[in-house]
């Protein structure tokens, strides 16, 4: 997602990364990725709530289910997706679908 | 855990980025659209 960020930037959509992490591990993540352009959102306490607002919250380990979604300026869920271990998201599929709507 | 389909609205959310600032999904509602990622965990790929 950081290596396309402009792209993102230019379809006006902001990316957000959500995990269940601290806000102290996201930002020694950061530092380890050598700094990232959109925010990353602390979603420990009450852990998990928002990803299980979203449906996407692994109780049984307390981590939330690799997964993208994208909202529009009305705040209606237009696409989504959840993708199994060991696949990640691809931006140019997003992008595809940012363009879409 | 509720099954969030496409055309529902989107469930607010509010978090933490910092230790003095949040993000929330109202931040962006009438201006940008928000790609939301969810993710495993810090320091593991994607």
């Amino acid at each position: 997602m950081q290596r396309a960020i402009d792209r993102f930037e230019a379809a006006n959509a902001q990316v957000l990364g959500v995990s269940c992490d601290t806000v102290f591990s996201h930002q020694a993540f950061a530092e380890r990725l050598g700094g990232i352009d959109f925010p990353l959102l602390s979603d420990f306490w009450p852990h998990g709530a928002a990803a299980q607002a979203y449906g996407v919250f692994n109780a049984e380990r307390g981590f939330a289910i690799r997964s993208v979604f994208i909202i529009d300026t009305q705040g209606i869920i237009r696409w989504k997706k959840t993708y199994p271990p060991g696949t990640l998201p691809e931006a140019d599929e997003i992008l595809e679908a940012l363009a879409k709507l | 855990m509720p099954e969030i389909e496409v055309g529902m609205p989107a469930p607010q959310f509010s978090l933490p980025v910092s230790r003095d600032a949040r993000v929330s999904l109202s931040d962006y509602l009438g201006r940008k659209l928000v790609v939301l990622c969810f993710y495993v965990a810090d320091f593991t790929p994607g």
